[in-house]
């Protein structure tokens, strides 16, 4: 094989440059899914809930649009046709199936004797008496933090959607474009009124601008950094510019094969590439670092790759399986961007493996890099470092053991803080408008209870009214809970209103027949565009419950869901159930049992490694002893998370399996080398001396690599990634640091002739 | 085949012309009026109509009406819808006063209260009893609310497959609709609607309706005895089967007065 490579370089550029293409072309099948629901896989029993769910209600594609006036004071005539006018604007809209305000809001009331459900705004405005519209629609309960901010000087405008989803991205634009242009179009004319936009379509856009966003910065910024830090460590043109071809030949052919396999990417599986051409880089680099040293002692091109892919090929095929293995183990996750990421970058970093020991040993045939003196010089400094190290040995074992596990008890602040809003950082618009929301308008964190009666038309029964009731009421005292939105406020409204207006008569209708026939009468009333299957459904046998909530951590959102649950439990018989969805509930729920899920896959990958290792070393002892340096950097990077950050979103979930690959990379080459000096008679002291001389200066380019390579995506938008970049970054720093201060001292304590 | 003589070519060309130059707003016009005649003076008219509900999502329900109309002079008429089912909704009734002049009144009767409402206009427009009907689809439509604009003959859909339609497009004057036009098919030789396409702003299809089954009464009037309006973005559909269709039985003004809406059955 090396023969063939070294022999005939030409013709295998030529061939890996076809293959990887070849491989490539399937880019131009590659799709974007900016859908939400692409974290969940599909039979995530909380998905198919929502989507039975939905089944029965309507589906919530939603894009909220507040509407604050600088002065506080909506209920002026320009203003309000102003809110007319962008409610109306829905059936211009594409895939709009409604919209709400209260421009359109039907309100019911008594005059005089006489019920009426009629619009809260008459056609001409010119004539009505506002200051008397503002008082009712300021008391309605039914419009105050939903509609209209519990003040009343915000209003919401609701636009209903229906999308197709036969192309989500193209789809999603052609909303988003015809809402921005309505937004716009409502800016101009009134300068002075704030307006945010939120809702679940407005955050599906977000995912996928950040994606877009991702795609165009991060990925020329890491090709950037890692150029630069190539060139520092080798000082040759020739050896950055192979090592980098490969590595963007991998990514590209990785990518390819998605594309070919019908895969779509979102805004988690996107960073695969970045991945793959940090991860990628150091087989390269252990490559032509060997072949520098060759070409130092003077060997010709050949013989110096020939000797260079004889001492690493070994490892290197060794360290790539074992990344695989740790990629591979993100298939345990629950979400399925990340087994996509997980699977792509197991890909990427088999395809590098291939070009790194066919394309850049080729390479260095034709156009041999220039061997760099510096590179010699950080061998001498990495040599006085590990020395100092097995100097005060005594004493350096003991306190790293320490410092290993005062850290790692920081693992126990970690909280689950999913919360979609704060999937974004700070400063993108979705979540500076979605916090406006929130704070001035409604929550935009809710929670839904779909409850069943007995047949069509059971929940006219005033028995399960009146349960609905008195769930409604106590959902209503919880402190999490803003607002409570359900059938039993249109029916108690319409039975006071049916009575002209007594308050005593707010309450339950007291017949199944005037319950159903109130609510006929105002569904008679709605205008197109509305009804009223959001809360209760089409034969009128289930109500859904929606309740805003306020702002607060996934973890928090199940315990309330829980006590939500046990209220039920103990207050309804026992047929009757209310179970919760909603997009806050599923992402409250993946975060918990992507953890869960992947401590599986995190042993999996454990034990792979662990028997890997032992094998390696040909000792069970030194085997697991070594998985220490391994797993302490993982355990001391979620401790001084927990110290720092403290919540932890599903992304982190994958963090375990996608180091532990890596990390243990550097293990390997250690290993190899000492075993090797070992068997040829050498003492522990010696032998570890040799191993670090070897590749001490490679560990340190390629872990400094990494860290940065992963640094690079806390430049993303998307809280995911930034978090996701951030810790494995910590990580891998703590394993460099654990390889030159751990690795040596274990293996003199424990390693004795 | 000998090429004609062109002077031969242009006179057939002339003779497919109209005697009178007609814009297709007037010729359009002029179907829906030719329809609207053909349909007049019909006294009145009582029927019963099954409605089947699906969300497009597995969901389904029915819902039965006893339906009375009853012509007047002018193109005003007055309706009264009975709810036969669902059961808890049993007896409710709607009375409609159209007008010439569109300014039309509806009232609600709820039998469980014992009392009559009024309806807001805007109610006509939206879904009536969760199906995919609009009140205004399947009562009675004034010409008046709409511009009507002859888009081109062509072959009959489906249900009247081998005649000859007219593709006319029908605009609402007032918006609040849902829908930004439509595209009606009337066969040419009796002037029956078959189909009608709902589409929105961006010109996508929302709704289509089609009617089927069209029997003649009185050897005059026909009435479809189905009615099917599919949503093209949901999947839902509503079909509207009517039964028992009756004409002349002799219905007067006072049948459908407000103060008697209580004791309509």
């Amino acid at each position: 094989m090396s023969g063939f490579v070294l022999g005939r370089p030409r013709l295998v550029l030529l061939l890996a440059l076809l293959l990887t293409l070849l491989c490539a072309a399937g880019v131009k099948d590659l799709k974007f899914n900016p859908d939400y629901r692409a974290f969940f896989a599909a039979d995530n029993p909380d998905l198919i809930a929502l989507e039975a769910l939905e089944q029965r209600f309507s589906r919530a594609e939603t894009v909220v649009i507040a509407v604050a006036p600088a002065d506080g004071e909506l209920f002026t005539r320009e203003r309000l046709e102003a809110i007319r006018a962008l409610t109306d604007a829905w059936s211009r809209l594409p895939y709009a199936k409604g919209a709400s305000s209260i421009s359109n809001y039907i309100e019911a009331r008594a005059e005089g004797d006489d019920l009426l459900a009629e619009p809260l705004l008459p056609d001409d405005l010119a004539q009505a008496d506002l200051a008397a519209i503002a008082r009712r629609a300021k008391a309605d309960e039914r419009l105050s933090g939903g509609l209209l901010s519990v003040k009343g000087d915000v209003a919401g405008v609701y636009l209903y959607f229906e999308l197709p989803h036969q192309n989500p991205p193209v789809e999603l634009n052609a909303v988003r474009a015809a809402v921005n242009a309505e937004v716009a179009r409502l800016r101009a004319a009134h300068p002075e009124l704030r307006i945010a936009l939120g809702g679940v379509l407005m955050f599906d856009a977000a995912l996928q601008e950040q994606l877009l966003r991702d795609a165009s910065t991060l990925y020329p910024l890491c090709f950037l950094v890692m150029t630069a830090l190539l060139f520092a460590f080798f000082r040759s043109g020739s050896a950055t510019l192979a090592t980098l071809s490969a590595m963007s030949l991998a990514v590209a052919a990785t990518f390819g094969l998605a594309g070919w396999a019908g895969l779509a990417i979102n805004p988690a599986s996107l960073t695969a590439g970045i991945i793959i051409l940090t991860i990628s880089i150091a087989d390269a680099v252990h490559l032509l670092t060997t072949f520098a040293a060759e070409r130092a002692k003077g060997a010709a091109p050949r013989a110096a790759m020939a000797a260079s892919l004889r001492i690493n090929g070994r490892t290197i095929f060794l360290t790539t399986l074992v990344n695989a293995l740790g990629f591979l183990s993100m298939n345990f996750s629950d979400s399925p961007p990340y087994r996509d990421l997980g699977n792509l970058v197991a890909i990427g970093t088999v395809l590098a493996w291939l070009l790194s020991i066919s394309f850049v040993a080729a390479w260095t045939q034709l156009s041999p890099p220039r061997v760099s003196p510096s590179a010699l010089r950080q061998v001498e400094l990495v040599k006085r470092f590990v020395e100092a190290v097995i100097r005060q040995r005594r004493w350096v074992l003991p306190l790293a053991l320490l410092a290993t596990a005062g850290l790692s008890a920081g693992i126990a602040l970690n909280r689950f803080g999913d919360n979609y809003v704060e999937y974004f950082t700070r400063g993108v618009e979705f979540r500076t408008d979605t916090e406006f929301i929130n704070e001035r308008l409604t929550g935009m964190q809710f929670i839904e209870y779909a409850v069943e009666a007995e047949g069509p038309g059971g929940v006219f029964e005033p028995d399960f009214l009146a349960r609905i009731d008195a769930y409604s009421d106590w959902l209503k005292q919880q402190p999490e809970v803003r607002r409570v939105a359900s059938l039993v406020d249109i029916a108690k409204r319409l039975n006071q209103a049916m009575h002209g207006d007594d308050p005593a008569e707010r309450r339950l209708p007291a017949s199944r027949e005037e319950a159903a026939q109130h609510l006929l009468f105002y569904e008679m009333s709605l205008p197109s565009g509305q009804d009223l299957t959001h809360i209760v459904d089409l034969d009128k046998s289930a109500v859904r419950l929606t309740v805003l909530l306020n702002t607060i951590s996934s973890s928090e959102l199940e315990a309330f869901d829980q006590r939500a649950q046990a209220w039920v439990a103990s207050h309804w018989p026992p047929p009757m159930k209310a179970r919760s969805s909603g997009i806050s509930a599923l992402f409250a729920k993946i975060a918990r049992s992507n953890f869960q899920s992947m401590s599986s896959g995190m042993l999996t990958a454990c034990a792979l490694i662990a028997g890997l290792l032992i094998w390696l070393s040909r000792s069970l002892k030194l085997g697991l002893v070594s998985l220490l340096p391994n797993l302490a950097p993982i355990a001391v990077g979620f401790g001084i998370w927990g110290l720092t950050v403290g919540k932890m979103g599903m992304s982190l979930a994958v963090v375990a399996s996608l180091t532990i690959g890596i990390v243990v990379d550097d293990t390997m080459h250690v290993f190899s080398h000492y075993g090797a000096a070992r068997r040829r008679g050498a003492t522990p002291l010696a032998a570890l001396r040799e191993a670090y001389a070897d590749v001490g200066a490679a560990l340190w380019v390629t872990s400094a690599t990494l860290v940065i390579g992963f640094g690079v995506l806390a430049f993303s938008n998307f809280l995911l990634t930034v978090h996701l970049g951030l810790l494995t970054s910590l990580i891998l720093a703590l394993a460099l640091i654990a390889e030159f201060v751990l690795t040596p001292t274990l293996l003199l304590w424990l390693d004795r002739d | 085949m000998k090429p004609l003589p062109l002077a031969i070519a242009l006179l057939g060309l002339f003779a497919t012309l109209p005697a009178r130059a007609e814009t297709p707003e007037q010729k359009g016009l002029a179907i829906i009026q030719d329809a609207e005649k053909r349909g007049e003076n019909f006294g009145d008219l009582s029927a019963e109509a099954q409605m089947l509900i699906r969300n497009g999502r597995g969901g389904e329900a029915r819902r039965s009406l006893k339906i009375a109309l009853l012509d007047l002079p002018g193109a005003a008429s007055k309706s009264l819808t009975v709810v036969e089912a669902p059961k808890d909704v049993k007896g409710t009734a709607l009375l409609t006063h159209t007008a010439a002049d569109a300014s039309d009144q509806q009232w609600i009767y709820l039998p469980a209260a014992g009392r009559t409402k009024r309806i807001a206009s805007s109610g006509r427009s939206g879904p009536f009893m969760g199906s995919e009907f609009s009140f205004d689809d399947f009562s009675a439509q004034s010409t008046e609310r709409y511009r009507y604009k002859w888009l081109r003959a062509a072959p009959c859909p489906a249900p009247a497959q081998g005649e000859r339609c007219d593709l006319i497009e029908r605009i609402p004057k007032e918006s609040g609709s849902g829908y930004a036009r439509q595209e009606i098919w009337m066969d040419q030789a009796q002037r029956r609607l078959y189909q009608a396409d709902y589409y929105d702003a961006q010109n996508q299809r929302i709704k289509t309706l089609t009617a089927e089954g069209y029997r003649q009464y009185q050897g005059r009037f026909w009435r479809a005895d189905r009615l099917l309006m599919s949503n093209a973005r949901t999947g839902a559909s509503t079909s509207l089967e009517w039964s028992d269709i009756r004409f002349g039985s002799g219905l007067r003004e006072a049948d459908f007065d407000l103060n008697r809406l209580g004791s309509a059955r």
